[in-house]
């Protein structure tokens, strides 16, 4: 059944779209599944079941990835079944991509860290309440048999009792779903807050905790919060206690790169329960842009170090990853370790990358990262056996 | 704050509480700290000192890292308490089910005449050496009386296939009544394997026995020291070996040896011998004071140190073999590593504290009674009875639980015992009061001038100067063992 349609008008004073309802409840934005798209028009699919057209009524303007464009920037890379939102001002945003491994609830902006790396600094505002609305709606348009979905921020325990909802609405409605939730974990310190997450999620949900260094002071320093380090070590013991899955993600910086084959050891004495360890490359965005000098340490300079780290866990039997690093900047015995994790919206090649043998097992580089790799050096031949 | 912008932590300043730790010199150099848990630090000599004293640096990443491994604290209740009792849990939790390794003797009749027999064999026609079928009946009863999940049966002798239709009858006891029980059980034959035959073979394979022989090198060494009554044995266990490894898995056989006296000199060729023949791995064994052991001295007895020499020895041999790609493993090595590198406990009795007497083993002998472990019936058999426990047929709770079990557990906790409770190497040793008993007169026993103490700490230490140095790929090549 089809409600209304929308026209959206570009009026000349700016870049200002204004979009004319009739029909529609009174609304600052709209969600709902893709079912047909060109490029003057989109039908969605919200959860009640109508159908919505969104028409662009000016020749001169598409539907982008992020905006209602100018014809000649426009590249759309919306398409059928992906869930969009189309803000009143006209900006779109893909919140769901049909068929990506990639998906996740964005649920606050808050932290209780300011990771001096962090790609997405914290914002203090007052969001929970407003993506708590569009998570919900996103459950309810997605596909029950989605293989695994995230949860990320800012900090998701953050959120109290509204993460225990999401968790529980997975569990019922995704049963077969893997969700994977980012969490510093140290809202974990409380071991009741963790017995009640435990009987609201998933057995498949995995939690990914941050843990920089086996130095309690490194890792404060890093994170910059007092006493993190104790509050996510307790809160790792209680995840266990009460059968969470836990990933520990160590992103390799300057502070912390010359003691990783003491966090391996220190990890697998003290948390051997945890299912996987992935070693991060930084995506130099955001904070780490800003604390670039601070953190910024070349790949070549840690390798040794990682190679020691990885191998170790690895030889305890300890599920060991390696994220976000170009290969051709990477130990080859550490081949084997090496994910393609950038998300594919982010990920890109440099030219020399056209040269390199290997770029298709290779996971690139961040779009997004401001500062790039300055040794790229294409493999030109195939070593798988070296 | 400005955001982004990295702010200095205010660290708390000055004093530091210890926490329970050892220490211990290892070289001329270096000397290991070693927590509650089994977690070391190799450090310049002169660093406990320093520690206790309070020179520490409280900026230095080295006070963090004491920190983190619970040698010191900030506060008078450290912040990771939690963890190390978690920690300090996992490695006792070989407690937790108690009595898991339950050894039935169903006959002490055995085929072969060795030198050393620690359990004092009889005579091969002799029936009296055997188990009752009530006695059977009994001991399953009493296994099953565990709280252990898992258990293991293990058939020793003697020679059990002098019995083997006893065995077959304990076992399929043993599987009706589990239908009740839900427990999981191995089960393991301890045997010569001279008397092997189709009929046996297959039902081990079947039922998925562990075979454990033995084998003490090449021939000349094995036939020193295990004889048949009709000759030489060497020949006829290594035909019944190739004969087994026709029909079951090489990983569900396995060999022990024991070193005499004329093996201490030829410590490559029996690991030789072992590879020859198919295994991957080898249990370098010293001869334990028992039975026929202790009253054959001359072919025997030998000073600990030599032994000590000769695992050394063996050791680097192995090593060299596995960086050549022979993966080839020490087990007594893997054990201890296991105990060093890993936040695990193990399930060997002989490296515990509190002791594996009873609480990791019983043995149920043919004589109709139930013994504390494998040595205490040996020491049975010289007269000795301190260590038996009582009837097969009496109650489980006054067996496990009476009078003899208190008495014997009284001193098997290296934590209580003079001269293992302030040891570094504590964590990575076990508690053997029947040992003590034995060598030294009683169940605590005197440390400086026992054996077992130094044999002990001279394969700890050596293993922790090799993990240290590595220059070997001794830590990779250790890893892989664990």
């Amino acid at each position: 059944m089809m409600v209304g349609i929308m026209k959206m008008k570009y009026l000349d004073h700016g870049f200002k779209i204004i979009i004319e309802t009739f029909n529609m409840i009174a609304k600052s934005y709209i969600i709902g599944v893709v079912e047909d798209i060109d490029l003057h028009s989109i039908t969605l699919k919200n959860k009640e079941g109508f159908l919505i057209k969104i028409e662009v009524t000016s020749e001169n303007f598409v539907f982008s990835d992020y905006f209602i464009r100018p014809k000649k920037f426009s590249k759309l890379s919306v398409s059928k079944l992906d869930i969009i939102k189309i803000e009143k001002r006209g900006g779109v945003k893909i919140l769901f991509k049909h068929g990506s491994n990639d998906n996740l609830l964005f649920v606050t902006d808050q932290c209780n860290s300011s990771c001096l790396m962090c790609s997405q600094p914290p914002k203090n505002v007052d969001d929970i309440e407003y993506f708590y609305k569009i998570n919900n709606e996103i459950l309810s348009l997605i596909p029950k048999d989605i293989e695994v979905i995230g949860i990320s921020g800012g900090e998701p325990t953050l959120l109290g009792e509204k993460l225990n909802l999401i968790l529980k609405r997975l569990k019922l409605e995704f049963p077969n779903t893997r969700v994977h939730i980012l969490s510093n974990g140290r809202k974990f310190f409380d071991k009741n807050y963790v017995s009640r997450l435990s009987l609201d999620i998933n057995k498949l949900a995995t939690f990914g905790i941050p843990l920089y260094s086996d130095i309690a002071t490194i890792h404060d320093y890093v994170v910059q919060a007092k006493n993190a380090f104790y509050q996510t070590a307790i809160g790792l013991h209680n995840a266990a206690r009460f059968g969470l899955n836990i990933e520990i993600r160590i992103v390799i910086t300057k502070l912390n790169y010359e003691r990783l084959p003491k966090l391996a050891k220190y990890i697998f004495m003290n948390y051997p329960f945890v299912e996987h360890v992935a070693f991060m490359g930084v995506e130099y965005t955001g904070f780490a842009v800003v604390n670039s000098e601070l953190i910024k340490v070349n790949p070549d300079v840690y390798m040794d170090q990682l190679k020691e780290a990885v191998l170790f866990l690895n030889s305890m039997k300890i599920n060991t990853s390696i994220y976000n690093l170009p290969l051709c900047l990477v130990h080859r015995k550490l081949w084997p370790f090496s994910v393609k994790s950038i998300s594919d919206w982010k990920q890109e090649y440099s030219n020399d990358c056209k040269l390199c043998e290997e770029v298709n097992i290779c996971g690139g580089f961040f779009r997004t990262s401001r500062l790039k790799y300055n040794n790229i050096n294409p493999i030109l031949e195939k070593k798988y056996n070296e | 704050m400005k955001k982004g912008i990295p702010n200095k932590l205010k660290s708390s300043n000055g004093y530091y509480y210890l926490l329970p730790f050892r220490f211990e010199r290892i070289n001329q150099e270096k000397e290991i700290l070693i927590n509650e848990v089994g977690d070391y630090l190799i450090c310049d000599i002169g660093t406990a000192s320093k520690i206790v004293n309070r020179q520490i640096d409280v900026k230095s990443n080295f006070f963090g890292e004491l920190i983190s491994n619970y040698f010191i604290s900030k506060e008078p209740i450290p912040a990771l308490l939690n963890l190390l009792a978690n920690r300090y849990r996992t490695k006792k939790s070989f407690i937790d089910n108690f009595t898991g390794l339950h050894i039935f003797v169903l006959t002490l009749r055995c085929n072969h005449l060795c030198h050393y027999c620690q359990v004092s064999r009889k005579n091969e026609k002799n029936e009296l050496f055997d188990m009752q079928y009530e006695n059977i009946d009994l001991s399953i009863n009493l296994m099953f009386k565990t709280p252990s999940v898992a258990i293991t049966m293990e058939f020793q002798g003697g020679e059990p296939l002098l019995v083997f239709n006893k065995i077959k009858y304990s076992i399929e006891r043993v599987k009706k009544l589990n239908k009740i029980h839900n427990k999981k059980i191995n089960y393991v034959i301890c045997t010569n394997l001279t008397l092997v035959n189709d009929e046996i073979l297959t039902y081990c394979l079947d039922n998925d026995i562990l075979i454990s022989t033995s084998l003490d090198g090449p021939k000349n060494i094995h036939d020193e020291n295990r004889l048949r009554s009709n000759g030489p044995s060497y020949e006829s266990v290594v035909n019944a070996l190739n004969f087994a490894k026709k029909r079951i898995p090489l990983d569900r056989i396995s060999a022990l040896m024991t070193t005499t006296r004329m093996a201490l000199n030829h410590p490559k060729e029996i690991i030789d011998s072992y590879i020859e023949n198919g295994f991957n791995h080898i249990f370098l064994r010293a001869i334990s004071p028992y039975g026929f052991a202790a009253k054959n001295k001359n072919k025997n007895e030998y000073e600990t140190e030599k032994f000590v020499e000769f695992f050394k020895i063996a050791l680097d041999y192995i090593i060299k073999l596995n960086n050549e790609g022979v993966y080839f493993v020490e087990d007594y090595t893997a054990l201890i590593l296991k105990k060093i590198l890993t936040p695990f406990p193990i399930g060997f009795v002989d490296l515990q504290s509190p002791s594996g007497l009873i609480n990791g083993v019983v043995v149920y002998n043919y004589d109709g009674y139930v013994y504390a472990s494998d040595e205490a019936r040996m020491l049975a058999e010289s007269g000795d009875y301190s260590f038996r426990l009582g009837k097969i047929s009496d109650n489980y709770n006054d067996l496990f639980y009476g009078e003899k079990a208190k008495e014997i557990s009284e001193n098997g906790s290296l934590e209580a015992l003079p001269g293992c409770s302030e040891c570094a190497f504590q964590v990575y040793c076990g508690a053997d009061p029947i040992r003590n008993y034995v060598s030294q007169g009683d169940t605590v026993g005197y440390r400086p001038t026992s054996n077992h103490c130094f044999k002990n700490k001279s394969i700890i230490s050596h293993i922790i100067n090799l993990i240290n140095d590595g220059r070997n790929n001794e830590n990779e090549i250790f890893r892989s063992w664990i």
